[in-house]
């Protein structure tokens, strides 16, 4: 999320550039998209029933539960969390208000849970559903196999993501290793080990046009309907200030 | 983890009645008045070194920063911003409830605690237990205070537990109270108690046999003594004690940061989230003109604290 340094950094194109969508990528190479996961809701299946999409989380059947990986103002998780209450309310990316009020209303049903969750709240319960990116709950569901069901849904026509970025450094002591480094990355090998860590490739489509991509991981990804929303720059600035002003109040 | 507590403890010398503090009248014979006032202020050097690295420096860097934007040019925009947005007045007002409350809860009780220790006797085991348990409790503060009552009153602690399965009552059902507000008084009040004990027991220690007998022997009741004699006594470090407890609370980070993970409700956390999202980045300063909103409440607080101190010193010997 950090475009304030992009005076920092050297442009460069990798060999696989021009197949990354142009939303995803400075025009002049500065910056590019590397890979993001899809927010997800993770619960604990011998706790309580799967929900589908975010706005069966306000049902009575989930009193207590509901945790959401940092705080919006601190955290990107929990920021991508209130965009994708935002999406699931009816709203667009230009306007978070749908999101906090969705979480100002979780939080009045008693169903918003004010404990930040880790995998040991996890493991012990104590966080029976958790908002977060799907590669931690997908991992988390590994972990804990034998112990705790742990599911992980991605709501259909709630799907957000957001990528990191590659940037090389002006000053790198060593600029060719940094650009060796890029082509390495968006090389099927770099992205395939993205995927097999249950992340999100940024060439994933092209990859699975070619058959480069590796079908085993791929499979496993928790599945998503819908297109992805990813937010603008100029999108996050408003939402953060948004939230800055308002966050606070909602969960109180 | 500042617990504020320390603020405490390094000030408990002040409390002490029996000590004479003045180092020209503690120094028997005048060796000393021979050396000149530079000389003699040598050994307090590395105090002040201290002092201007970890108190003044820091203080400086907060106030120059408060007024700065993020490329170095003096600006109002970060103080501004505090004073114009109604959640940042409503973390102060938050914090200054949260320690007022706590302060003048974990004052009355440790009052009382310290002067059943000054009633019992000297050398007693409740005496030392009390004093020891203070001492070690007051520091008590920080992640391991959150934990320990995460460990026995949240969702899945001790008593929460036992609470469900033994008596089918779940204490937790109206949400979860010490993730909120309540749960915060309820721990901070946990170090004030045996900080305040630390802190007023020298004053009540202080207060000397002979004058109750000569208060009895004027005719005067319990009423009468304490009225007119220990009250007016024990006013100003009682209430020096309250102030010491609102700054230890008011500046506690840790207890607060273990305890609540949403809403950032108090103004430490509030700085927090300037200096450590990586959602909202480049606005530290922001963060400076909160934490001189801080100093500023500790510096009206310490004046006052300084003001009554100086009324205490009467009674001392």
């Amino acid at each position: 999320m950090a475009l304030a340094n992009t005076s920092m950094f050297a442009p460069y194109k990798s060999a696989e550039w021009d197949q990354i969508g142009a939303e995803l990528k400075d025009p002049t190479g500065l910056w590019t998209s590397n890979y993001t996961g899809y927010m997800s809701i993770g619960y604990n299946a011998d706790k309580v029933p799967g929900p589908t999409t975010m706005n069966d989380l306000l049902k009575s059947a989930y009193k207590g539960t509901v945790a959401l990986n940092g705080d919006p103002t601190e955290a990107s998780a929990g920021f991508n969390g209130v965009v994708m209450a935002t999406i699931a309310s009816g709203g667009t990316a230009d306007d978070f208000a749908p999101g906090v009020d969705f979480f100002a209303k979780l939080n009045k049903v008693g169903n918003l849970l004010p404990v930040d969750p880790t995998p040991a709240t996890i493991a012990s319960g104590q966080t029976p559903i958790v908002i977060d990116w799907d590669y931690n709950n997908v991992a988390q569901t590994a972990a804990l196999k034998g112990k705790v069901s742990w599911k992980v849904v991605v709501p259909a026509n709630e799907v957000i993501a957001a990528y990191y970025n590659e940037v090389i450094n002006k000053d790198a002591p060593h600029p060719a290793a940094a650009r060796l480094w890029n082509e390495y990355v968006f090389s099927p090998d770099g992205q395939n080990i993205w995927l097999n860590g249950a992340a999100r490739p940024v060439l994933i489509d092209v990859m699975t046009a070619d058959g480069t991509i590796d079908k085993t991981a791929l499979a496993a990804l928790p599945v998503a309907e819908g297109t992805p929303v990813v937010l603008t720059q100029k999108q996050i600035e408003a939402g953060q200030t948004y939230l800055l002003a308002n966050w606070s109040k909602a969960v109180q | 983890m500042t617990q504020g507590a320390d603020l405490g403890l390094t000030d408990v010398g002040d409390w002490d009645l029996g000590v004479d503090q003045s180092p020209r009248r503690a120094r028997p014979g005048g060796a000393l008045k021979s050396l000149r006032p530079t000389s003699r202020h040598l050994g307090a050097v590395p105090f002040f070194g201290y002092i201007a690295i970890f108190l003044l420096w820091p203080t400086i860097i907060v106030i120059v920063g408060a007024f700065q934007n993020d490329s170095g040019q003096l600006t109002l925009a970060n103080v501004t911003t505090v004073l114009g947005g109604s959640t940042y007045l409503q973390a102060f007002w938050a914090s200054i409830r949260l320690s007022a409350e706590t302060a003048l809860a974990g004052g009355v009780l440790g009052a009382l605690l310290a002067w059943a220790v000054a009633e019992g006797d000297a050398d007693g085991v409740f005496r030392r237990q009390v004093v020891a348990m203070s001492g070690v409790l007051a520091q008590f503060g920080g992640v391991m205070l959150a934990f320990a009552f995460l460990a026995t009153f949240g969702y899945a602690g001790v008593v929460t537990l036992a609470l469900q399965r033994v008596a089918g009552v779940d204490p937790l059902a109206s949400g979860g109270w010490i993730y909120s507000f309540t749960g915060l008084a309820v721990v901070y009040t946990f170090f004030q108690i045996p900080l305040m004990v630390l802190i007023f027991l020298p004053a009540v220690d202080g207060l000397q046999v002979q004058w109750r007998e000569a208060s009895d022997n004027l005719g005067g009741g319990s009423w009468a003594y304490w009225r007119y004699v220990a009250g007016p006594i024990l006013l100003p470090s009682f209430v020096g004690g309250l102030l010491l407890l609102f700054v230890s609370a008011f500046s506690a980070y840790a207890t607060a940061a273990a305890l609540i993970s949403q809403g950032s409700p108090i103004v430490p956390l509030q700085i927090r989230t300037f200096l450590q999202s990586e959602v909202v980045l480049g606005r530290a300063n922001v963060g400076k003109a909160l934490a001189l909103g801080m100093v500023v409440v500790v510096a009206v607080v310490m004046t006052l604290y300084a003001w009554l101190q100086r009324r205490g010193a009467k009674w001392r010997a």
